[in-house]
């Protein structure tokens, strides 16, 4: 493993996604039913227009993939893993961190699921080739800095036919645009002292502090090259879930009140993600 | 002597009738607070120590410390620390991203720019615009597309 590499894993494993202001942060016990509780209200909250009768059902196809095996790679604190295996699907679910893995396999434990739960490299996964039927990795693998390796591997563990998603930071997106390259590289002069990259890395991801090792969001082209190379097909959309966010420092005062009808072009083209999913080819 | 300079210009304007565009101020300037300012000043000038800017008559060195990136609501402090300095000592800033350097005329006119900026929300007013001539054009493209 690459130094660059373990050092993502050291960052993300002291600072594991709490979805709050701060990685690493939340008001209650890490791993208690009450943590898991108030990150998954946050998580689903910030997601809400994907969500149909079931939590991301308007881009998991679960009923497709019940007690098939799938395989989430970067699952983090474990809520889409344990959603999933709600819907009967035979889940696999990886991290870099230990952090994750632990609490991944305590969520399953607290609910009763069953699942494995395995620390790995997404550019290097422990399986075979064609192992699984769905695979999926939600907004973890801009954090690594060989994205189009990790699809390649992603790639091997599918089957011919397999299903395919893959949620990734949109760099043509006004969050970036805005808060990343704008308010932060010019304004507060960042850009004098960081790269693009390290700009991306420290600025990109929620909290605006030192120390997040690599983010790099892609461009759809970037992605779709990267997802032909891997024999994935693809369809990416960008998911502008963010944009309310973005509006309300955007246009002070406006973003609260704008209506959606006039808010959905500018999601629909520069939302921070970028949802990528096709099969094995 | 190496002297941190500390102030919080943020403390004052968390009330009042503009309550909400400070609140959008300090989410955009994301300013750290004291302890972490004391913290990084101790771990870069170890024989430094901190106090007010009313401190620096020995110093021969200034460090101010901005909580945010860019010093805003610094304007103020600093002219008075240039006046009442030492001949010679040295004006350096280190700020709430970990930066640290030397506040030069060329600096100062860079900051004076930015906060400006930021303080005017220069930048933001034109987005409006934007939204305004292109969302019309946005919105048809995205019919004839068949999207809703």
């Amino acid at each position: 493993m690459s130094d660059a590499v373990k050092e993502v894993q050291r960052w993300w494993a002291e600072h594991p996604m709490t979805y709050g202001d701060m990685h690493g942060h939340a008001q209650d016990e890490l791993g208690s039913p009450a943590f898991f509780a108030q990150i998954d209200a946050r998580f689903l909250e910030w997601n809400h227009p994907l969500h149909g009768r079931r939590p991301f059902e308007r881009i998991f196809p679960y009923d497709t993939y019940r007690g098939a095996r799938v395989l989430e790679v970067g699952c983090g604190m474990g809520t889409m893993a344990s959603m999933w295996a709600r819907e009967g699907a035979n889940v696999t679910a990886v991290d870099l961190n230990s952090t994750a893995v632990e609490q991944t396999r305590r969520r399953f434990e607290l609910l009763g699921l069953t699942g494995d739960i395995r620390q790995a490299d997404g550019r290097d996964l422990p399986f075979g080739n064609g192992e699984f039927d769905y695979v999926w990795s939600w907004g973890v693998l801009h954090h690594s800095p060989q994205l189009g390796r990790s699809l390649t591997e992603l790639s091997r563990v599918m089957r011919r036919g397999a299903g395919f998603g893959l949620m990734v930071y949109n760099r043509h997106s006004l969050l970036h645009a805005y808060m990343t390259r704008y308010v932060e590289g010019f304004l507060h002069h960042e850009r004098r002292s960081l790269t693009e990259v390290e700009l991306a890395s420290r600025y990109g991801d929620a909290a605006r502090e030192e120390g997040n090792p690599y983010t790099w969001p892609v461009t759809r082209r970037e992605l779709r090259t990267m997802l032909e190379a891997a024999d994935i097909t693809n369809e990416i959309r960008v998911l502008g879930t963010d944009l309310d966010s973005v509006l309300r420092l955007m246009l002070p005062g406006l973003g609260d009140v704008l209506p959606a009808a006039v808010k959905k072009p500018w999601a629909r083209r520069l939302g921070w993600s970028l949802w990528a999913h096709g099969h094995r080819r | 002597m190496t002297v941190g300079v500390l102030k919080d210009p943020w403390v004052k304007r968390r009330g009042g009738p503009l309550r909400r565009y400070h609140t959008m101020l300090e989410l955009m300037a994301n300013p750290r607070d004291e302890h972490y300012l004391r913290e990084i000043f101790a771990e870069r000038y170890p024989d430094g120590r901190v106090g007010g800017s009313e401190s620096i008559s020995d110093a021969d060195r200034v460090v101010l410390l901005y909580a945010d990136a860019i010093g805003l609501g610094w304007g103020g402090v600093e002219r008075s620390i240039r006046k009442r300095a030492p001949q010679g000592a040295e004006l350096r800033v280190l700020n709430g991203r970990l930066r640290d350097f030397a506040l030069d005329a060329g600096m100062r006119r860079g900051l004076r720019l930015r906060r400006i900026m930021e303080r005017t929300l220069a930048g933001e007013a034109f987005f409006p615009l934007a939204f305004i001539a292109l969302t019309p054009f946005l919105t048809a493209t995205d019919r004839i597309q068949g999207h809703r």
